[in-house]
């Protein structure tokens, strides 16, 4: 049988060599990782300015906005999506999906997220939360306060 | 009674045949990866590690461009038909990745003719994450905030693609001269 590649026939080679590249796979894979890493921290770095806060939306519309409580409340959100209701629990320890109507139940599974930048989303029901803001700059403007009182 | 003559179709010439029973061999054993991954323990929501890719590459070394094409969907859509997803939103997000990588994979390949298998995969799996991202901000979640979780899923996908293109690579090394 004839096959359409073109490319250069190699002595047969054991899965380590196959599995260390070539130069070109490593430089590939360097500039790769270096793209990813500038997008990471332009993402970090726009996402931790201001207090800590969760946004729910469904779809395009944002349905709530919560700073992170830092007592021991806890906040219940019902929020409608496309196939049902998804109960959003907020508290000290973060943001959670505690009940939703979908069938793969990956938001459930994802558990309680807290950190700038944190997305769990549902989509089947189009929910999806996010965090933005850090702690670290919360707790630098608490102590801004205490030295202006 | 009017007799009806019956034509035989011309038999294909063997080489083709062979060529398809090549493809659909690939198909099942893609078919057969994508059930088996939808099966296993996920390693995090929205990141799995798209082995059924490996046939894709295959498909693209072996048979070209069209049955590296054809593959790509026949295994999402019998494969969704199998796991129970099929026009789930899981359907749409698994067809657009899969679709973005074989693009990916044939571009690459039909540009730089002595790209390696692993330099193919590694820009199909970023095709395929950042398809599905897409697909995702588009038509369920349109809110640009679901391009957080990109960032360390690509780096994920690195890794999952370099050991893809390897497995692929090492099966392209033993049968290329067989089939």
């Amino acid at each position: 049988m004839t096959t359409k590649n073109n490319h250069p026939k190699a002595a047969t080679v054991s899965f380590r060599q196959c599995l260390q590249g070539t130069w070109a796979d490593r430089t590939l894979l360097f500039s790769l990782l270096l793209v990813i890493a500038f997008l990471w921290l332009q993402i970090s770095h726009t996402l931790n300015q201001g207090n800590p806060t969760a946004y729910i939306y469904h779809g395009d519309t944002l349905l709530a906005k919560y700073p992170l409580p830092d007592d021991e409340r806890m906040i219940h959100v019902a929020a409608q999506g496309e196939i049902g209701i998804s109960d959003i629990e907020i508290s000290k320890n973060g943001i959670r999906f505690d009940s939703s109507p979908c069938t793969t139940h990956h938001c459930i599974l994802a558990g309680s997220k807290r950190y700038a930048g944190s997305v769990i989303a549902c989509v089947p029901n189009h929910i999806m939360v996010v965090i933005r803001g850090s702690d670290k700059q919360n707790k630098e403007s608490i102590k801004f306060d205490a030295i202006s009182e | 009674m009017i007799k009806h003559k019956m034509t035989i179709p011309p038999r294909p010439p063997l080489a083709v045949l062979q060529q398809q029973s090549v493809w659909l061999s690939f198909v099942l054993l893609a078919i057969g990866l994508h059930v088996f991954e939808a099966a296993l323990p996920s390693l995090g929501p929205w990141f799995k590690f798209g082995v059924a890719n490996i046939m894709t590459l295959l498909a693209l070394m072996y048979l070209g461009a069209r049955a590296a094409f054809t593959l790509a969907i026949a295994r999402v859509i019998i494969g969704s038909m199998f796991i129970g997803t099929l026009f789930t939103p899981t359907f749409f997000i698994s067809l657009t990745g899969a679709l973005s990588a074989a693009t990916v994979m044939v571009i690459f390949y039909k540009l730089i003719p002595h790209i390696s298998l692993i330099s193919l995969s590694l820009l199909a799996a970023i095709a395929h994450m950042s398809g599905q991202f897409i697909a995702v901000e588009t038509w369920f979640i349109q809110q640009p905030a679901i391009y957080y979780l990109l960032p360390p899923l690509l780096l994920l996908s690195c890794v999952s693609g370099w050991i893809n293109g390897a497995i692929a690579s090492y099966i392209w090394q033993r049968l290329k001269d067989d089939i």
